[in-house]
C-alpha cells in the first residue's frame, strides 16, 4: 500500500489500526508522557484518546457508562470510556492517563470507578494516573522524578521489561528521526494527518512511511494563519484555513507540538517536557499565554476554536483578541465546537473567518 | 439575634473595617477556598475567600448583571461561573456596585491549579491589579481508598502519598516567603503548632454539632443557618472570634434539641442539599417545609468541617496542614470519594431525599454527580438532579424545580 494511503488509513482507523503482537501495547490519554518512555521499556505506545473516525457512527454505548458520562463530559473521556467498557482495550498491558491532559484526570477516575464498582470487568489493562507537572522549581522536579519512578514501576510490572538508560536513549533516537521525516514535509497540505497517524505507528514505522511521501509545498501565498483552541483530532481547521490561506502555526494540542514536544536528552527529558510552555495546564499561565503569543507572532489570521466543553482556553480569549487587534492581526472567533461538527457549523466556523477579514 | 445572624453581621463589619486597613496601607490577600488560609490569618494578613465572595455577589442578585458583562466581554457562555463572578465584577470596574462597595486591589493571590479554570481566572486577576500570583500544585492521588473521611484525619502520610505532600509543603514554604516579605514579620514555626491546635479545637467543635444535628430526633437547625455558622468561622478559622462563635453554636444547637425545637416543626422527610449553596435563593431550601415536612437536615459545609480539616499534626503542623489542602476540593467533587461519603453522610443523617445540585458549566463540580446518584439510589436515598447553577441564576427556573421535587415527594410519601 503507498504510504500516503496507509497513513490515512491509521489516521482513520487509530488505534483499531494496532493489532497486539510482539511488545505489549501501552495505551496513552493525553500528551504529557513522551512516546519514549514507553518503547524504552520494551511496549508500543498507542493514543487512545482520540477514537477512530467511524467511532462517530458505529461506537459502542455501554449502559454503564451511559448511566455515569454527564451530558458535559468531555467527548474524549466519553468515547474513550464506551470503547473501554466494550473491551476495546482489553488486550493493552496498560493505559497511562496524563493529568496534564484536559480530559485525562476524569478519564482515569471513571475508568478505575467503573472498574471498582464491577460496572466493568476486572480483567483488561492496568490503569495508570501520570501526574507530570509543568513548571520550573526544583519542588516539582523532585516531585517529576517520583512520578517517573513511580511510572517506571509500573511499566515495568505491566511488561515484564524494564527501562534503562541505553534503552531510552535509543529510544529517543528513533523519536528524532521521527521528527526529522516530519521537518522534510512542512508546507504539506495533508501535515496534520500525516503527522498524527504517527500516534498509532512505532517512531520508526512512521518515520519510514513519512520518508517515501512525496513533498507537496502549499504555494507561499495568501494569508499566514494560526490555529489555537483546544483538542481537535479531525483536520477540520486545516481544512476551513485553506479557503483563506496557509497554517504556518497550529498551537492546537493536536497541532505542531506533538511529537517535538517529546524529545530530548535521555537524561534531562521529563525536565524539558515539564518546562514545554505551550501546554493549556503549563504552570502558571502566563508561561503559556506569552508562548501562545509569541508563536502566533508573524500570523496575519488567528483562528480560535474552543470546544463546547472548554474551561480553559476561554479565559484567554479576549486579552488575546485585544493584543491581536492592537497588532494589526485579524482574530476569528468560531463558535464552540462540538465534538464532530456538522455541515452547519462549518458553514458557519466559515461565515465567522470572512467576517473577521471583512 | 441567633448565631446565623451573629456570624453574618460579624463579616459584613470585618469587610468593611478591611476596606479601612487597606485603605491605610494594609495589604490583603484574596485567595481561593482549597488554598492554606491558615499561613494568612496567622501572619495576621486579612484574607478574603474567591467563594465566599461570590456567594455574597450572587446573594445580592447582582450575578446575572456580571453574566450578561461577562459575555460581552468576550468570555463565552459556557465557562465556569462560581470561581470567576468576583473577577468579573472587577474587570467590569464598578466598584461602587459591588456588595459594600467592592473589594480593594489585593496585594497577593493564591490559588490551586485543583481545576482548569482556577490557575486561569486567578492569572487575569494578576494582569488586572498587578498582584502576585502563587499557584499551588494539584496532582491527583492516583489510586484514592474511598473512605477518604476514615484514612485522612491521622493516616493522612500514607493516604495522600509522601511525594504530594513533600510537594505541597515545598509550595507553602515559598508562600510564606513571600508572605514574610510583603508583611516583613518572620513566621513563627512554634507559634503556628498552638494556633494549628486551636482550629483542630473548632473543627471537632463543629464535628460535634455535626452529630447532634444527625441524631436529634427533628432537625434543630436547617442548612440556611448552618452554612453562615460554618463557613464564616471558617473564613477566620483559628481565630478568637471562631472559636468563641462554634462554641456559641454549638450551645445554641445543644439548646434547641434540649427545648425540642425543629427547624421544621412538621418534620416527616429529611433531606440533603448536595453541591454547593443555591446562593441566589437560599429560600428555596425552607420551600417544602411547609407542604410535605420535608427539610434539608444536611449540606457538605458543616460535616466536611470536621472530616475535611481535621488533620493531626504528627508534631509537624505544616505537613499537617499540607495534607488538609491537597486534595481538598477534589473530597467533594471526585469518584470515589465524593459518592462513598455522600453515602455515609446520608446514613449517618438519615436522609430520605437528596437534591443534587448539577452545574453543567462548573464542570469540576459537576463531574462525579451521576456516581452519586447511583450510589445514594442504591443506599435507599431518593435522588433529585437539580440542574443549576449555583451562583448563575439566569437558567434557574425555581417553579420548574419546586414542581419536580413536589412531586418526587409526592410519590415518596404514597410509598409510605
Amino acid at each position: 500500500m503507498p504510504a500516503m494511503e496507509e497513513l490515512m488509513r491509521v489516521f482513520r482507523d487509530r488505534a483499531d489500526h494496532v493489532t497486539p503482537s510482539g511488545a505489549p501495547l501501552v495505551g496513552t490519554f493525553g500528551d504529557g508522557l513522551p512516546e519514549a518512555l514507553i518503547r524504552a521499556a520494551g511496549a508500543r505506545a498507542v493514543e487512545v484518546k482520540a477514537p477512530p473516525l467511524a467511532d462517530a457512527a458505529s461506537g459502542p454505548q455501554v449502559a454503564a457508562v451511559t448511566r455515569v458520562a454527564e451530558g458535559f463530559l468531555d467527548d474524549f473521556t466519553a468515547r474513550f470510556l464506551h470503547r473501554f467498557a466494550a473491551g476495546a482495550f482489553d488486550s493493552y498491558a496498560m493505559i497511562v492517563f496524563a493529568r496534564d491532559d484536559v480530559a485525562g484526570l476524569t478519564a482515569y477516575q471513571y475508568a478505575t470507578e467503573l472498574r471498582r464498582l464491577g460496572h466493568v470487568p476486572p480483567t483488561g489493562p492496568r490503569l495508570h494516573l501520570w501526574n507530570l507537572l509543568h513548571g520550573q522549581s526544583e519542588a516539582i522536579a523532585r516531585f517529576n522524578a517520583t512520578e517517573a519512578e513511580r511510572l517506571d514501576a509500573a511499566l515495568t510490572e505491566a511488561t515484564d521489561a524494564a527501562l534503562s538508560p541505553d534503552t531510552l536513549t535509543e529510544a529517543l533516537s528513533r523519536e528524532a528521526a521521527r521528527a526529522q521525516a516530519l521537518t522534510r514535509l512542512e508546507g504539506h497540505p495533508d501535515l496534520f494527518t500525516l503527522r498524527n497517524a504517527g500516534r498509532w505507528l512505532e517512531a520508526e514505522a512512521h518515520a519510514a512511511l513519512l520518508d517515501t511521501v512525496e513533498t507537496v509545498e502549499e504555494p507561499q501565498t495568501g494569508l499566514r494563519i494560526g490555529l489555537i483552541g483546544t483538542a481537535c483530532d479531525l483536520p477540520l481547521l486545516h481544512d476551513l484555513a485553506r479557503h483563506f490561506g496557509r497554517v504556518t502555526a497550529d498551537l492546537t494540542p493536536y497541532g505542531d507540538p506533538w511529537p517535538g514536544q517529546h524529545l530530548g536528552q535521555s537524561e534531562t527529558l521529563l525536565r524539558d517536557v515539564a518546562e514545554v510552555p505551550l501546554h493549556i495546564r503549563a504552570n502558571p499561565p502566563r508561561r503559556y499565554g506569552e508562548a501562545l503569543r509569541a508563536g502566533l507572532a508573524s500570523c496575519d489570521l488567528v483562528i480560535a476554536s474552543p470546544d463546547h466543553n472548554d474551561d480553559s482556553f476561554g479565559w484567554d480569549l479576549p486579552t488575546l483578541a485585544r493584543d491581536l487587534a492592537g497588532q494589526g492581526t485579524r482574530f476569528a472567533r468560531l463558535p464552540l465546537r462540538p465534538f464532530r461538527p456538522d455541515a452547519a457549523w462549518i458553514d458557519t466556523a466559515h461565515s465567522r473567518i470572512e467576517e473577521a477579514l471583512a | 439575634m441567633t448565631m446565623a445572624a451573629a456570624a453574618t453581621s460579624y463579616q459584613r463589619d470585618w469587610i468593611k473595617g478591611l476596606r479601612a486597613e487597606i485603605t491605610q496601607g494594609a495589604p490583603f490577600a484574596f485567595v481561593n477556598a482549597d488554598t492554606p488560609h491558615e499561613i494568612f490569618h496567622f501572619m495576621d494578613v486579612p484574607m478574603v475567600t474567591n467563594q465566599w465572595w461570590s456567594a455574597v455577589i450572587a446573594a445580592k442578585q447582582q450575578a446575572p448583571f456580571y453574566f450578561d458583562w461577562m459575555e460581552d466581554a468576550g468570555f463565552h457562555r459556557h465557562l465556569p461561573k462560581y470561581s470567576s463572578l468576583p473577577l468579573m465584577a472587577l474587570l467590569e470596574g464598578d466598584a461602587a456596585r459591588q456588595p459594600w462597595g467592592g473589594l480593594p486591589a489585593p496585594a497577593l493571590l493564591c490559588a490551586r491549579a485543583s481545576s482548569d479554570e482556577h490557575a486561569r481566572i486567578f492569572q487575569l486577576w494578576s494582569d488586572e491589579t498587578g498582584a502576585p500570583l502563587h499557584l499551588l500544585s494539584a496532582p491527583a492521588v492516583p489510586d484514592p481508598a474511598p473512605d477518604w473521611w476514615v484514612q485522612a484525619r491521622s493516616k493522612w502520610e500514607d493516604f495522600y502519598g509522601t511525594a504530594r505532600l513533600d510537594l505541597m509543603v515545598a509550595e507553602i514554604e515559598e508562600l510564606i516567603g513571600a508572605v514574610e516579605k510583603m508583611t516583613g514579620r518572620t513566621f513563627d514555626r512554634d507559634a503556628f503548632a498552638a494556633y494549628m491546635d486551636r482550629i483542630d479545637r473548632q473543627e471537632k467543635i463543629l464535628d460535634e454539632v455535626s452529630q447532634m444535628i444527625a441524631e436529634a430526633p427533628k432537625v434543630p437547625v436547617g442548612i440556611g443557618e448552618q452554612m453562615p455558622n460554618v463557613m464564616i468561622p471558617q473564613w477566620h478559622r483559628g481565630s478568637d472570634w471562631a472559636l468563641q462563635h462554634v462554641e456559641a453554636f454549638r450551645d445554641e444547637v445543644a439548646q434547641r434539641i434540649r427545648d425540642g425545637h425543629a427547624a421544621c416543626p412538621n418534620e416527616r422527610i429529611r433531606m440533603m442539599w448536595i453541591g454547593a449553596g443555591l446562593w441566589f435563593d437560599t429560600s428555596f431550601y425552607k420551600a417544602f417545609e411547609e407542604s410535605h415536612g420535608a427539610t434539608f437536615a444536611w449540606s457538605m459545609y458543616l460535616p466536611f468541617a470536621a472530616d475535611g480539616y481535621i488533620r493531626e499534626d504528627h508534631g509537624d503542623p505544616l505537613r499537617a496542614l499540607a495534607a488538609r489542602v491537597s486534595a481538598m476540593n477534589e473530597q467533594l467533587h471526585q469518584p470515589p470519594w465524593v459518592n462513598a461519603w455522600m453515602v455515609e453522610q446520608a446514613k449517618r443523617y438519615r436522609i430520605d431525599v437528596a437534591l443534587l445540585l448539577i452545574p453543567e458549566h462548573d464542570r469540576f463540580s459537576g463531574y462525579g454527580s451521576l456516581f452519586v446518584k447511583q450510589a445514594l439510589e442504591a443506599a435507599g436515598v431518593t435522588v433529585i438532579e437539580v440542574w443549576s447553577d449555583m451562583v448563575d441564576p439566569r437558567d434557574w427556573d425555581r417553579e420548574a424545580v419546586v414542581a419536580q421535587v413536589t412531586e418526587a415527594l409526592d410519590k415518596l410519601e404514597e410509598r409510605t
